[in-house]
């Protein structure tokens, strides 16, 4: 769909990848997440040593298409394609930064905690896994969300309990990495994967592998054939 | 009294000073191959083997506390001495991790990747100000870590996020910086830092000291999680029932 693959696009600065995801609240369903996963096989073909992903507007995203996902019959609701996604990004072969330029949600909260960074542009957008909320469980992300979160405290009140964060409180919990203003965000970004590339960035498939071992239960549990339907029925 | 021991002599040796044994390691880089790790068990022995002592530093001298692997030795070996050299290092390290009195890393300079693992093994870690890397460089050599050893550094890091600098990155740290993040629990200049050690330990230790028992059992127990992934692997049941 090549309207909907516009609303994915891939841009390059110097050798750092952006793909900006410009679809309103950047919900997931299956068009949007083969429009990613191409935006992403570009990505991996080029030689970028980085990737940056952001939102627009309001939401970075807001988590499933959950509209979408209640019109679609058991096999197709069984094709979809997040799990993959998520464990695609946890264990992409270059630094990855997660530009939270607005509302983070549910599932595209875990999909920010599978980059290996997070920004937050301040003032507006909450930060949230609201899960125990909408009475869902986080089943095939639980270990991505243990291996991301600090234990304790800050696990128990984000996870567990669903509460709603600020960018400045956030970036208290240590789960994104700095904060600034909205202006400033890409730019921020941009300054991080400098820093985290160094000098000569980093061999792909070492990195792939140090990710793999690193998150080695979150990757068991989102790796293909793995998956576990989501509890859809009680959307 | 001075941090450094100028007749300290070479290799590896134990010094007794009342209640306290210092490892010295005094042999240049102190890399790890299967004769140092034989030498550092000889040297554990001798510790053990004293009733009176209550806590062990290891220290290096002069500008490294551990560069890691023998990786030119390794290198010149065939598998099967590799695979004894990894299962015999699992095995100093569960040692270490499970040491019968209170362990300080006393960390004089430059601790490198399986430097870095070492000291992570023992109870805590102190280090010198001014000079000397921390450093985990997988990344950067592309020689990734075994799983276990991966496993057993996130078991020791305080957070995910120092997890992804330290371990995914490559990231260099100096003792400030190890301070910040809680992997050292003090730092000072280098003339201190075995006084400061042996503080951190009496800290410890506190008033009443510890069965070698229970002290062991309890190790044994807040580390089960990485023991038995390196038990679990081929090269520690090859060299288990080894000497």
């Amino acid at each position: 769909m090549p309207e909907l693959q516009d609303k994915y696009r891939v841009e390059f600065v110097g050798d750092v990848a952006i793909l900006r995801m410009n679809n309103g609240e950047n919900r997931f369903s299956s068009p949007t997440i083969t429009a990613i996963n191409k935006a992403l096989d570009e990505i991996e073909k080029s030689d970028a040593k980085a990737l940056i992903t952001i939102g627009s507007g309001r939401f970075y995203s807001n988590g499933i298409d959950l509209k979408w996902m209640s019109q679609q019959t058991a096999d197709e609701a069984l094709k979809f394609a997040l799990v993959p996604l998520v464990n695609r990004v946890l264990t992409f072969p270059m630094p990855t930064i997660a530009a939270i330029n607005g509302h983070c949600y549910a599932g595209g909260a875990i999909f920010a905690l599978a980059h290996d960074y997070r920004v937050m542009r301040t003032r507006q957008g909450w930060f949230c896994l609201p899960e125990i909320h909408l009475k869902l469980t986080f089943s095939s992300f639980k270990h991505v969300i243990k291996c991301k979160i600090p234990q304790g405290r800050v696990f128990t009140d984000m996870a567990v309990f669903g509460k709603r964060y600020t960018a400045e409180q956030v970036k208290a919990t240590g789960v994104v990495d700095d904060i600034t203003e909205m202006a400033g965000l890409m730019d921020l970004a941009l300054h991080m994967a400098k820093q985290c590339l160094g000098k000569s960035g980093y061999d792909r498939e070492t990195l792939k592998i140090l990710k793999t071992d690193l998150y080695e239960d979150a990757v068991k549990e989102t790796s293909v054939g793995n998956q576990q339907l989501f509890n859809i029925a009680k959307l | 009294m001075a941090g450094e021991s100028t007749s300290c002599p070479p290799g590896y040796s134990v010094e007794f000073r009342d209640d306290v044994a210092i490892l010295w390691m005094n042999n240049g880089e102190n890399r790890f191959n299967i004769d140092t790790i034989a030498e550092i068990n000889r040297a554990l022995d001798t510790v053990e083997g004293s009733s009176l002592t209550r806590i062990l530093i290891t220290t290096g001298v002069g500008k490294f506390y551990s560069n890691g692997f023998d990786l030119n030795w390794l290198g010149n070996q065939g598998p099967e001495i590799n695979e004894e050299f990894v299962g015999r290092l699992y095995k100093l390290w569960i040692r270490l991790m499970t040491f019968p009195v209170p362990t300080v890393a006393a960390i004089n300079g430059h601790c490198y990747a399986g430097g870095g693992l070492f000291a992570l093994c023992h109870d805590h870690r102190v280090m010198r100000t001014q000079r000397g890397w921390w450093c985990f460089p997988e990344i950067h050599i592309k020689l990734p870590f075994r799983p276990e050893m991966m496993n057993l550094l996130q078991n020791k890091l305080s957070s995910p996020a120092v997890a992804r600098d330290m371990l995914l990155f490559g990231k260099k740290y100096v003792a400030e910086d190890l301070l910040k993040i809680d992997v050292v629990d003090d730092i000072c200049e280098q003339s201190s830092l075995i006084e400061v050690a042996i503080n951190r330990a009496r800290t410890t230790l506190g008033k009443d000291n510890y069965s070698r028992d229970m002290l062991t059992r309890m190790k044994e127990d807040i580390n089960n999680n990485s023991i038995e992934r390196l038990v679990s692997t081929p090269y520690y049941q090859a060299v288990k029932s080894k000497l």
